[in-house]
């Protein structure tokens, strides 16, 4: 997760940002809401995490949670980071209107 | 037909009023707009709106009856620079072929094409509608000039795969051209989507509504002078409805009261109904108001037809006089042979009708029926024969029609015809129906209605010939054989009754013969299988009954490849395929067979693309493969299974065979079939699988397919297969995984890739 | 959020096998796992994703892969039946309907 850079620590010893992290991936591994994830990544935004680093969390805890929990937490995840997945794979793109036919 | 002798342009046409044979009529005034009468009103305003968003890839003209929607589109297809390609839409479009054809034959009255591109089974229960939207717009896109596909009373599509495709083809209509439709609704397009996009124009009831300059210019053209004063009075009563207008213009002609002030019957039917009978209808000779009441059964009226109707002599004189003394009969012919009442005064007329003689209605629709079924029209006979009443008239109309209308791809007309006799409660006292409409379902992949049907119609014993001249006896064997409920012996007994029994040049004596040969392939006699096979070719041929034809070459396939002789073989499958293609059949059932085949042998030979190519396009078909015809159904599955074999693709095998299994375990009496499934499986045992491809669709994912490549939600998609969102949402998922995709989108482009969509 | 996060997200909503493969860094289904049979390791695995109570893709995917190596429908429901003292009724429970979905799609007894 790359060498900290950011500002305060908690009293447990992890600053905010690690602390975030953590959080999210034992979200991962416990079947959680998609209302816990959005709680949890707009904390970790906030304390300076990227979204890369989000996803790099989810890839990291992978082998340890196991991927049916990832395939779970996807979606929730996604929509906490404003990605609607749901809607990804229901909607059908409209034809762009360079594309003769749009088809 | 005709031989267009220009550069450029195919060498043969096909014209879409043969798609479905001689006995059906298509007709001709559907394809033009109403012609403008003198003395209607130049809408100048609206047009100017039309005119200043030419590029609007959907115009939509909404508005209660007698808005004027037609006229103003009339007047704008005479104006526009684009080309117009009309239809004016009615009940018998609500079968998609039906829909097509007529489509197909405006857009070719445009600019000469290829019809033949446009046809499309739409066999029930697999959605067309991404196909065909797909086709009409890439014609469009292909044409010289701007076109405009212009739908009029759209309001009269219910049936959903026509307004899918409507839906579909508004979402994607080509740069360049237009879809414009009129209807009395809400039009079957997504109009949130279309809007959000701004790719539409709507033009709605405020907007056609007439003002005073319009009013007096409508007042004046019936013979009308009035005050400013009597002429906003009755502008306001009316609320600018164009029709109101003029009906109250007409009575006011013929010395009528003005509607009283207070008096709004603006779109109340009951209201403006009850003003004319006292106020103009009253006042028209009561033989002139009889004919009128008793013609209005009718959708079309010419002088014979309505001699006919009303028992009378000079029809055809007295519907000329009418013509000329009001807008409300419209022509429909340059020859003035036929007509129509303007569809809001044919209500009322029918309303009038059933307060007066509602005890003649019937006899009147009987009376219709027998004069279309006198002069060599038996499908338009047949909705007058239902309101008729008379119930055996319908049966052997249908059972006259039916087959014919199958064959030229007409389903859910055919569908339609036999879900009378079921609302009707009828099917008990028409065994004909009943046997007929088994079969058919059978053969459309509808095995619970198969077997219902089939129930009602063994049960019933009448005496008589069956409009092929065969007994009900030979026909109910028939059905037996094609159910095959009770194995192969039987299936091979019931066959050879109904070869015997069948009049000579039968439809079902090439397919009683398949029957039988297969009875024999089954039974591990493929020689004596073969020769009768070979008969069931010869005789499909000859009556025209393609289908059977081509289902027997591809049995003799299978036996061909049973003796190693594969050469022979793939000529089989190939004149097979001739037939299908030639007889525009690609779609049905022993499609299947013969590009399974087809697979075989081009794997034989080593060209997997191309055996790629056939198994995908079996797969398309496979949804029509129900335990309803199950020797068929799992004879091809198996060959399926090898097919996906010699391409190494355990898993596709595998999903075929888990479907054959599923018919055995209702069917286990199918000769050998049993032992081959497992063999096969056990073959398949020892095999590694690679990979889970979209060799692995099954069935039902392969019926989502064709909705999916639509916009419609989850929800309606649901709605479409009778299941919930979540299993839509699920199989979606698989589908996707299975394409080795993640998004809808490219699912859809996928599809199309591998050619899993026509 | 950029298109491969997208991409990446979406992809593991639906159980693609090729990302997930990639997270693991290892096969997923491979050629002969332990010393199981193919058709023995996709029941096995489908027991482990009812043990953690998975998604419906994942469950769709297992059940998938199960019969393509060869399971019987009868096989792939014995797998609930066999956890249920071990994972719990509830989770079991959970599972059904989905395995019944996956199983059931495959087996068109569609009637138009």
């Amino acid at each position: 997760m790359g060498h900290d850079t950011t500002g305060s620590i908690d009293p447990q010893g992890l600053n905010e940002r690690t602390a975030a992290l953590a959080r999210i991936a034992a979200l991962v591994a416990m079947h959680a809401g998609p209302s816990s994830y959005q709680r949890c990544v707009d904390r970790a935004l906030a304390a300076g995490a990227t979204v890369d680093d989000v996803i790099d969390t989810l890839k990291v805890v992978a082998p340890t949670v196991g991927l049916a929990r990832l395939v779970t937490a996807a979606p929730g995840l996604a929509l906490a980071l404003g990605y609607d997945i749901d809607a990804a794979l229901e909607a059908v793109d409209l034809p762009r209107p360079d594309r003769p036919g749009g088809f | 037909m005709g031989v267009v002798e220009s550069p450029g342009a195919p060498a043969v046409q096909s014209d879409a009023a043969s798609w479905f044979g001689p006995s059906y009529l298509l007709e001709e005034s559907k394809l033009r707009p109403p012609t403008s009468r003198p003395g209607s009103v130049r809408r100048t305003g609206l047009l100017d709106r039309l005119h200043a968003s030419p590029d609007a890839p959907v115009v939509s003209v909404v508005g209660p009856p007698g808005y004027g929607k037609s006229a103003l589109l009339s007047q704008w297809a005479e104006d526009t620079s684009r080309r117009v390609a009309w239809v004016s839409i009615e009940d018998e479009d609500n079968d998609p072929a039906v829909l097509l054809a007529y489509i197909a034959a405006a857009l070719d009255r445009v600019q000469p094409i290829d019809v033949d591109v446009l046809r499309t089974r739409a066999p029930p229960g697999t959605s067309v509608a991404a196909t065909v939207a797909r086709r009409i717009a890439t014609t469009i896109a292909g044409m010289v000039d701007p076109v405009a596909l212009v739908l009029d009373h759209t309001e009269l599509l219910h049936n959903h795969q026509c307004r899918d495709a409507v839906a579909e083809l508004a979402v994607h209509v080509p740069p360049g051209g237009q879809l414009v439709l009129a209807s009395r609704g809400p039009p079957p397009v997504p109009l949130a989507r279309l809007r959000a996009r701004g790719s539409v124009v709507e033009i709605g009831p405020d907007d056609l509504a007439m003002d005073e300059p319009e009013a007096r210019i409508l007042i004046e053209g019936a013979g009308v002078e009035l005050a400013d004063s009597e002429l906003a009075d009755l502008v306001l009563h009316t609320e600018g409805w164009p029709v109101g207008l003029y009906l109250a213009a007409l009575a006011l002609r013929s010395g009528g009261r003005h509607p009283a002030a207070g008096f709004a019957f603006s779109g109340d039917d009951r209201l403006m109904a009850d003003y004319l009978r006292t106020e103009l209808l009253s006042r028209v000779p009561r033989g002139r108001m009889s004919f009128m009441t008793r013609t209005s059964v009718l959708e079309r009226m010419c002088g014979p037809l309505c001699d006919a109707v009303v028992d009378g002599t000079r029809s055809g004189r007295l519907l000329e006089a009418l013509e000329g003394s009001n807008l409300l009969l419209v022509p429909l012919d340059r020859r003035r042979e036929w007509y129509r009442y303007h569809k809001l005064f044919q209500q009322l007329l029918r309303a009038e009708l059933n307060q007066r003689e509602a005890d003649v209605v019937a006899q009147l629709h009987a009376r219709a029926a027998a004069w279309y079924e006198a002069n060599g029209l038996p499908e338009m006979a047949i909705t007058h024969a239902q309101a008729g009443g008379d119930a055996d008239q319908v049966a052997r109309l249908v059972t006259a029609c039916a087959l014919a209308a199958y064959a030229g791809g007409r389903l859910e007309t055919v569908d339609r015809w036999f879900r009378w006799f079921d609302d009707q409660g009828l099917i008990e006292r028409h065994p004909s129906v009943a046997v007929l409409g088994a079969v058919l379902r059978a053969v459309m992949g509808q095995p619970a209605a198969a077997e219902r049907w089939a129930a009602v119609g063994e049960r019933a014993s009448v005496a008589g010939m069956l409009p092929d001249g065969s007994p009900l006896e030979a026909w109910q064997a028939q059905l037996r054989a094609f159910l095959c409920r009770h194995g192969v012996r039987q299936m091979r007994r019931d066959a050879e009754m109904a070869r015997d029994g069948l009049a000579p040049g039968s439809q079902w004596l090439a397919s009683a013969l398949a029957l039988e040969g297969v009875s024999w392939l089954l039974d591990g006699e493929p020689e004596r299988a073969d020769p009768i096979l070979a008969r069931s070719v010869e005789v499909g041929l000859d009556v025209g009954a393609l289908p059977a034809a081509a289902a027997a070459l591809a049995e003799r396939g299978i036996v061909a490849i049973g003796r190693g002789d594969w050469a022979d073989a793939e000529a089989l499958a190939e004149q097979g395929l001739a037939i299908l293609r030639d007889g525009h059949l690609d779609d049905y059932g022993p499609g299947t067979t013969v590009h399974a085949l087809m697979a075989r042998t081009a794997a034989h030979r080593g060209d997997l693309p191309r055996a790629r190519e056939h198994l995908r396009h079996a797969a398309r078909l496979r949804p029509q493969l129900t335990y309803a015809m199950p020797s068929f159904a799992v004879q091809t599955l198996l060959e399926l299974a090898r097919g996906y074999l010699a391409l190494a693709d355990a898993a596709g095998a595998r999903v075929v065979l888990r479907e054959a299994g599923a018919i055995l375990r209702l069917r286990p009496d199918l000769g050998s079939l049993p032992r081959e499934a497992a063999a096969l499986r056990s073959t398949l045992d020892s095999l590694h699988v690679d990979s889970v491809g979209a060799s692995s669709l099954t069935t039902a994912e392969l019926r989502l397919v064709p909705l999916l490549s639509t916009h419609l939600s989850f929800r309606e998609i649901g709605d479409r297969l009778h299941v919930s969102r979540h299993t839509v949402k699920t199989q979606a998922i698989s589908v996707y995984r299975k394409l080795g995709v993640s998004s809808r989108s490219e699912a859809i482009e996928r599809v199309r890739e591998i050619g899993l969509l026509a | 959020m950029n298109r491969d996060h997208e991409d990446l997200l979406r992809r593991l909503t639906v159980n693609d096998e090729g990302v997930l493969e990639g997270l693991l860094g290892t096969e997923l289904i491979d050629g002969e796992p332990a010393g199981l049979d193919a058709k023995t390791a996709a029941l096995v695995r489908l027991a482990g994703l009812v043990a953690v109570e998975s998604a419906p893709a994942s469950y769709q995917w297992a059940v998938t892969s199960a019969l393509a190596a060869g399971a019987s429908d009868a096989e792939v429901v014995a797998v609930l039946a066999t956890l249920a003292p071990i994972v719990g009724s509830a989770r079991v429970n959970s599972a059904a309907p989905e395995v019944a979905l996956a199983i059931g799609c495959d087996l068109d007894l569609y009637d138009g």
